[in-house]
């Protein structure tokens, strides 16, 4: 059963010019959302919007109380380990079981650096143990800019797969990204950000020469 | 390291370098009259509580700093608030006649490191974003320009620059009970408050935009970090000079035992750097047969051998 998870009625965003205007859309849980769009469109605006970090200039914009976020910045100064940091939740957000907290560990690898301090480790691999840290708090939903940044191939998979199970099961899933043919290959429903419109597209044209327009 | 073995033991060690402290000082006790021996110890005795209150001030005040300017460079004294307590002190040697000095020069120690927080915040606000770099920045405005004017006013004030030098090294001697209970007071307060805030402050390492999608106002909990930390520190250097590298060092040292949620960490580097501060007092006014060391001299070349060890330590470990 699916039901609304975000919706988004007639939403503005700018600072000084506007940056996105007029947006409607509406999330269901279960769903697995791609949002393109060329570098500087907005896409990470609207990423911030839905997740509560941005708050809309006009109209109106429901949202789960907490979403898991994840930037694509990595953070400037963290003096935690690996295992404290997949262990910081919101308030009100409960850690998972210990037995799936320990499968999504050994999913990303973790175990290795489970003790290291974050500011120790690749940037592939703090990547790594902020994306785990989504799948390890009880997240309605969970937003990510640029989720395959940095990563290995068979990273990225695992972290696909992750997703995908993610939706699945009940959650929601929306993702800023370039990669048209993981976009296809994945996702169920797309996006595209262009001239601060947010148009929906069916998820097999993101792949075609007409739609690489948007880049234009 | 558990949290309740450390806090209890930094308790511990605390009350026995006290105690310690106490019996010892350069002035033999014995034959001495009791009257002049009860006086001696209460003098003791106040100052080594004024090295601790300083301590938990400055600890406590890097330890929120680093974690809400996002900076492990962050320490109070960035801010600009030692310089304004430098420049309060130089204006009250060189201004103020001597009579009224030792009220004078902590009293316009205070006012100066507020004026230079009042500006570092205003600062801010121009700017306008209140993200950690534009704090560390205008901190760094700020604290050059009173430096500026503190060496100036050292050049006018003639003979009576040596109070002035002896006070920006650090120094205990003259704090007094009425002092030591005030600032015991703003110490309590303002470390329960940083202590309030240690979830903003974990949330906030995973950097403001998560710190904002975990329900937090970042902007608000930074300005108060910022606005709380400067009140400890000018009350730690109104009350025992400028004491630099403690508030930057200790909680690092705490971190490396293991501790690093802020609200424990706030609170422990208090500790930590209470016992080290009293330590460092005894060892200042011990050392030389004939002389009193400046805290500020003892702490840094103490800490700094040390402080490279547990960097050499953490490059094996980790």
């Amino acid at each position: 059963m699916s039901s609304n998870a975000i919706v988004c009625e007639a939403v503005d965003f700018g600072y000084t010019h506007s940056i996105l205007h007029s947006v409607e859309f509406t999330l269901r849980t279960g769903e697995f959302v791609a949002i393109l769009g060329k570098n500087g469109s907005g896409k990470t605006t609207l990423l911030r919007l839905i997740s509560r970090i941005l708050h809309p200039t006009r109209g109106t914009l429901s949202t789960p109380p907490v979403i898991g976020w994840k930037g694509c910045d990595l953070p400037s100064y963290c003096p935690f380990s690996v295992e404290e940091i997949i262990h910081l939740h919101p308030p009100h957000v409960h850690p998972r079981s210990p037995s799936d907290i320990q499968h999504i560990i050994s999913r990303f690898n973790l175990k290795p650096l489970i003790s290291r301090a974050l500011e120790t480790l690749s940037s592939g691999e703090q990547h790594r143990v902020l994306l785990a840290r989504l799948f390890c708090g009880t997240y309605p939903a969970i937003v990510i800019d640029e989720p395959l940044t940095a990563l290995d191939p068979r990273q990225q998979a695992i972290l696909s797969e992750e997703l995908v199970r993610f939706a699945k099961t009940g959650g929601l899933v929306v993702v800023a990204s370039h990669d048209v043919h993981w976009v296809t290959s994945i996702c169920n429903r797309a996006f595209a950000v262009k001239n601060g419109a947010v148009v929906e597209i069916p998820v097999s044209h993101v792949v075609t020469p007409e739609f690489q327009l948007i880049y234009d | 390291m558990s949290k309740p073995v450390l806090t209890a033991g930094l308790m511990v060690a605390l009350a026995l370098a006290i105690l310690v402290g106490i019996a010892i000082g350069p002035v033999s006790l014995r034959h001495m009259p009791t009257e002049s021996v009860h006086l001696i110890l209460s003098l003791r005795f106040a100052r080594l509580c004024a090295a601790a209150v300083v301590g938990i001030c400055l600890g406590a005040a890097g330890a929120a700093l680093q974690g809400a300017l996002a900076n492990p460079l962050a320490d109070p004294y960035i801010l600009g608030v030692s310089s304004g307590a430098g420049l309060g002190a130089a204006s009250a040697v060189a201004l103020c006649p001597v009579a009224v000095l030792p009220i004078a020069l902590p009293g316009l120690a205070i006012a100066g490191s507020l004026l230079a927080m009042g500006l570092v915040v205003g600062g801010v606000r121009i700017v306008g974003r209140h993200s950690p770099a534009d704090f560390l920045l205008v901190g760094i405005a700020v604290n050059a320009s009173f430096s500026a004017l503190t060496l100036l006013m050292l050049v006018t004030a003639g003979p009576r620059m040596n109070w002035v030098i002896l006070w920006l090294m650090g120094d205990f001697s003259q704090a007094s009970w009425p002092q030591i209970i005030g600032s015991t007071i703003i110490c309590g307060l303002g470390v329960s408050g940083l202590m309030a805030m240690g979830r903003a402050l974990d949330a906030m390492s995973l950097g403001d935009e998560t710190a904002t999608s975990f329900g937090f106002n970042v902007a608000r909990y930074r300005f108060w970090v910022v606005i709380v930390a400067s009140i400890l520190t000018a009350t730690a250097v109104s009350m025992g000079g400028i004491i630099g590298f403690v508030a930057l060092v200790v909680p690092h040292i705490v971190r490396l035992l293991g501790i690093r949620q802020y609200r424990w960490l706030v609170f422990l580097s208090g500790m930590w750097a209470a016992l080290t501060l009293v330590i460092c007092d005894i060892v200042a006014r011990s050392i030389l047969p004939t002389a009193e060391l400046p805290i500020g001299v003892v702490t840094a070349l103490l800490g700094t051998p040390f402080f490279f060890f547990l960097l050499w330590r953490r490059r094996h470990v980790v």
